[in-house]
Order: structure tokens, then C-alpha cells, then sequence
């Protein structure tokens, strides 16, 4: 993996992994975890660019991970919440993530965040954007 | 209730001869007597014991009879206490109406005849114990209401918690579903020849399903919000013909075979909760889609009824609602269409009125002479304008 990659936590594995082949086709380098504990783990060996972190899991869930990403010292990449959870927007706040996808979400509407935090790397090279915190 | 049934009888006479007497003259009846023989006594008594009678001299030193029934009356506890004088002296009508002012029942002229001071303080009595009874009612009445009302209110969160957890597990599925056909989707749109053609018609149908699965567990979800009022209103200045631009641009992705249109003769600034108005015009809509099954023209316009109102139309030309049906149509899980299986869980225009009447506004369905039907929902253009519309019932021509 030359390029950093975008991180997809769901414990739901056909989400995580249909989301990750649709970032995949568009260009990205994706790594999947199934809960905040795998998530932390991908932290620390892949430094993500971005992550997209689903709220409701096991072991660790998307507010404790978040919690413990953000009380880490070092740039920080943007959180976009993904959630079936109805109150979306009010947890997405708490936890400071940049955005918030309701689901069931169009795809499209999720590439517009992605390509927003994360200009694509087959159209605006590698740069890192600084996360808005 | 066994401890509360001692009835406990003051007596206050400066003379405990006197008390002597009284305290013989009343052993037949089943109270506790207590004594005191100055008014500073009977009322360090009153502070600390039930007193359900007070029996007393009129004429007493230091503390009159007078003087300490006003005492006496002060104490909330004892507003309501009977208080029976006695008094040797002459008794003017003044001093007996002096009495009374003091809340006093009842008078006994001295000599005290037995049968007479037993009467009146087993009545006095009689109408203590009734009063105690009817408190303890009341209190277990009261109890009773509020644990009721807090295992209502249990079971409501049980069934909302319950609900908001089913809604969750649903559309994580569903979710899944969502994604790969658009998933299929999107490689039809980008490599034509790798998929075969026909897949694009079944996975619109899968992508639009599960969307219409989604909005019937936010229904079911919005009227458990609803039914608790739980459900408020944040309004801000609103750009309604943007809003409704936009709801149109998604229910036109849902169908091709109704057309949209949306015109305004106002461009006009609306407090309103946009997410709300939202979903009453996509209720809207998905009706009139729904309810014109051979497709057609779907009209919205916005229009503003005077300085404080805006009314927004929603016209479509299908089946319309049969006349003996209109009456009902905004009731909670009222199907005008249930026969011809068309019908959803009955709660779109329920949720739709309720969102309506969280902003003061009013909505109301109109049949046009040439078929089809037409909602109107007008809203207070301010928050300030906050009177209450007059809801007109039933339908318009």
C-alpha cells in the first residue's frame, strides 16, 4: 500500500466489504475492521486517511473507538459516521465526525464525503488534508 | 389502617377537677382522652399527637379559650379541628359569634349535662373518622394513579426501546441489500457489456424496495415519536420552494412514469423544521404517485395565502378517495385503499397532519371536478403568528 488508506468500520461484514469494494473501484486503498478494538488496530499499523465508522457494534463500538482515536496524539483523520441509529446527527456531533450518512445511504452521497475528505487519488494525487477537528 | 383508628380527645380546663368530670363523662365512648390544664400545655399537645377534638374552657387564666382556639387555628393540621367551648359565664350572642369566627362547631353550657357532651363529641368524632377515611382513600386513589401512570409510562419506553432496536437490526440488512444494488447498478453504468442488460431493471427494483422498506420502518418509528410526544419542532428560516425542489428531484428518481412540476408565486422565507416539511411533502407525493397507477402529471405549487400564511399544493390526477372514505383519511391507521391492496400501513397522512399541527398549520384534501386529488397544507409563515388555525374539517370541493 503506497498510499494511505481509508478505513471502513462495520461489524456488519457485507457492509464493510461492499463499501470497501466500491472505495476500492474508485481508486482507494481500503482496510476493513469489524469493531472499534480491530479499528484501533488498523489505526496503529495503517495510519487511515480517512475513516467511516459505523456507531452500533460489538466489543467496541463506533463512540468508544472514536473516543479513543481522538484522545490519540498526532494528525487525525476525519470521521464519517455511518448509522442506522436514529438519533444519527446527535451521536455524529458527539463524537465530532465530520459527517453523517443515515442508513440506508446512497452510494453516491457517500462518495461526494469521501471525495470531499478525501480528494481521490486518481484525480487530486496524494496530499493530505488537514481533518477539521 | 389499625394504628390510625385511636381517636385522640383534648381536654383544657385550668381546673383538673373539672377535667375529672369530663374525663367520666366520656370513658363509654372509645377514645383516647389527653388532659391539659393551661393553653400553653394543650397546644405543646397539639404539636406532637392527632388531635381529632378539642373540648375547652372558655375562662381560663394566662390563655383564654378564645385566644387559644385562634392559636389553635393557625396550624394548618388544625384548621379544620372541632372545638368545643365550654363556659360558665353568661354567654352574650356576641361571645358566641366570636366563636364561630374562630372556626369554633359547637358550645356547651356549664352545668354539662353527660348525655349531651357525649352526643356532640361522638358526632365530632363520627365526622373525624369519616374525614381520616376518606384522605386515606384519596392518598391510595393518588398512589395508586401514579403507579399506574409510571408502569404506562414503563411500558411505552419498553415498546419505543424496543422499537428503536428493531428499526436498527431491520435496516442493517437492508443497508446491505441497498448497497449492492446499486452496486449493480453502478457497474451497469460504467461497463455496459459486463453485466447483462436485463439486471438493471431487478436491482432498481431491489434498490427502490429497500428504500421503500426504509421509509416503512421510519413510519412505524415516527409514530411511537409521535404517540409520546416526543417529537418536536426546530424551526428556522426556510426556503420552501428549494425544499420542495429538492424532495421532487428525489421522488423523480422513484418513478418515470409521473411527471413534476412546481411552481410559486411567492419566494417567500418559511419558519419552519425543514426535515419535517420534508417528510410531509414526500408523504405527500409518495401518495400521489401511489394513487395514480396510470402515471400523469403531478402538480406542486406554493402559494402564498396572505402576509402570514403559505400554502403548499400538492395535486395529482389518480384514483382520488372515494366521497364515504374522505372523513377519514388523516386518522391513525385509517386505509382508504385497503381493498385494492394499495395501501401502506395507514400512517402516512396521519404522520403528515400531526407534523402539520406541531407547526400550527392546518391540512386539508380537496377532489377536484376532473378527478385526482389535491392536499393543501398551509403553515404560519413566522413562529410569532402562532395562533392556532381553525382545522377545517372533512373536504372541499
Amino acid at each position: 500500500m503506497t498510499q494511505p488508506p481509508i478505513l471502513v468500520v462495520d461489524d456488519e461484514i457485507t457492509i464493510a466489504s461492499s463499501v470497501a469494494e466500491l472505495l476500492h473501484d474508485e481508486g482507494y486503498a481500503v482496510i476493513t475492521a469489524a469493531n472499534g478494538v480491530e479499528a484501533l488496530e488498523c489505526v496503529a499499523r495503517h495510519s487511515p486517511k480517512l475513516i467511516i465508522l459505523d456507531m452500533k457494534m460489538p466489543v467496541m463500538d463506533g463512540r468508544a473507538f472514536a473516543a479513543a482515536y481522538r484522545a490519540q496524539p498526532g494528525p487525525q483523520a476525519p470521521l464519517i459516521v455511518m448509522t442506522a441509529a436514529q438519533d444519527a446527527t446527535h451521536s455524529a456531533s458527539e463524537i465530532q465526525a465530520q459527517a453523517v450518512l443515515a442508513k440506508p445511504f446512497a452510494i453516491d452521497r457517500l462518495l461526494e464525503l469521501v471525495h470531499l475528505y478525501y480528494p481521490s487519488p486518481d484525480r487530486d494525487g496524494d496530499g493530505y488534508i488537514e481533518p477539521r477537528v | 389502617m389499625q394504628a390510625h383508628d385511636t381517636v385522640n380527645i383534648l381536654m383544657v380546663d385550668d381546673q383538673p377537677a373539672k377535667l375529672l368530670s369530663y374525663e367520666a363523662m366520656l370513658t363509654g365512648l372509645d377514645v383516647v382522652l389527653i388532659k391539659a390544664t393551661t393553653g400553653r400545655a394543650a397546644l405543646e399537645i397539639l404539636l406532637k399527637t392527632d388531635i381529632a377534638v378539642v373540648l375547652m374552657d372558655v375562662s381560663m387564666p394566662e390563655l383564654d379559650g378564645f385566644e387559644l382556639a385562634a392559636l389553635i387555628r393557625q396550624h394548618p393540621r388544625y384548621q379544620k379541628t372541632a372545638i368545643i367551648f365550654i363556659s360558665g359565664v353568661h354567654l352574650t350572642d356576641l361571645d358566641r359569634i366570636r366563636g364561630y369566627e374562630l372556626g369554633a362547631v359547637d358550645y356547651l353550657p356549664v352545668p354539662v349535662i353527660p348525655e349531651i357532651l357525649c352526643a356532640k363529641v361522638s358526632v365530632f368524632v363520627e365526622l373525624y373518622r369519616k374525614t381520616r377515611q376518606l384522605e386515606e382513600l384519596n392518598l391510595d386513589l393518588e398512589s395508586r394513579v401514579i403507579e399506574r401512570t409510571a408502569a404506562l409510562q414503563a411500558a411505552l419506553q419498553i415498546r419505543d426501546d424496543f422499537l428503536a432496536v428493531a428499526a436498527h437490526e431491520l435496516k442493517t440488512p437492508i443497508t446491505s441489500l441497498h448497497i449492492n444494488a446499486q452496486l449493480i447498478l453502478r457497474r451497469l453504468r460504467r461497463e455496459p457489456d459486463a453485466l447483462p442488460g436485463w439486471l438493471k431493471d431487478q436491482a432498481l427494483i431491489i434498490e427502490q424496495q429497500s428504500e421503500r422498506l426504509t421509509r416503512l420502518i421510519e413510519q412505524v418509528l415516527d409514530i411511537s415519536r409521535l404517540d409520546q410526544k416526543k417529537e418536536l419542532v426546530e424551526r428556522v428560516p426556510t426556503d420552501i420552494m428549494a425544499l420542495a425542489a429538492n424532495v421532487i428531484a428525489i421522488m423523480q428518481t422513484r418513478t418515470n412514469r409521473h411527471s413534476f412540476s412546481l411552481t410559486s408565486d411567492t419566494s417567500m422565507m418559511v419558519e419552519v423544521d425543514p426535515g419535517k416539511i420534508e417528510q410531509v411533502l414526500s408523504n405527500l407525493l409518495d401518495n400521489a404517485i401511489k394513487y395514480s397507477p396510470d402515471g400523469g402529471e403531478i402538480v406542486v405549487t406554493i402559494r402564498a395565502t396572505n402576509a402570514e400564511e403559505v400554502s403548499i399544493l400538492v395535486r395529482d390526477h389518480g384514483i382520488g378517495i372515494a366521497p364515504e372514505k374522505r372523513e377519514a383519511i388523516f386518522e391513525r391507521f385509517y386505509q382508504a385503499h385497503a381493498s385494492e391492496h394499495r395501501s401502506g400501513l395507514g400512517l402516512g397522512l396521519y404522520i403528515c397532519s400531526q407534523i402539520v399541527a406541531l407547526h400550527n398549520g392546518v391540512i386539508a384534501a380537496e377532489f377536484p371536478e376532473d378527478g385526482g386529488t389535491q392536499f393543501v397544507v398551509t403553515l404560519p409563515v413566522r413562529v410569532q403568528s402562532l395562533k392556532p388555525m381553525v382545522h377545517k374539517k372533512g373536504s372541499r370541493r
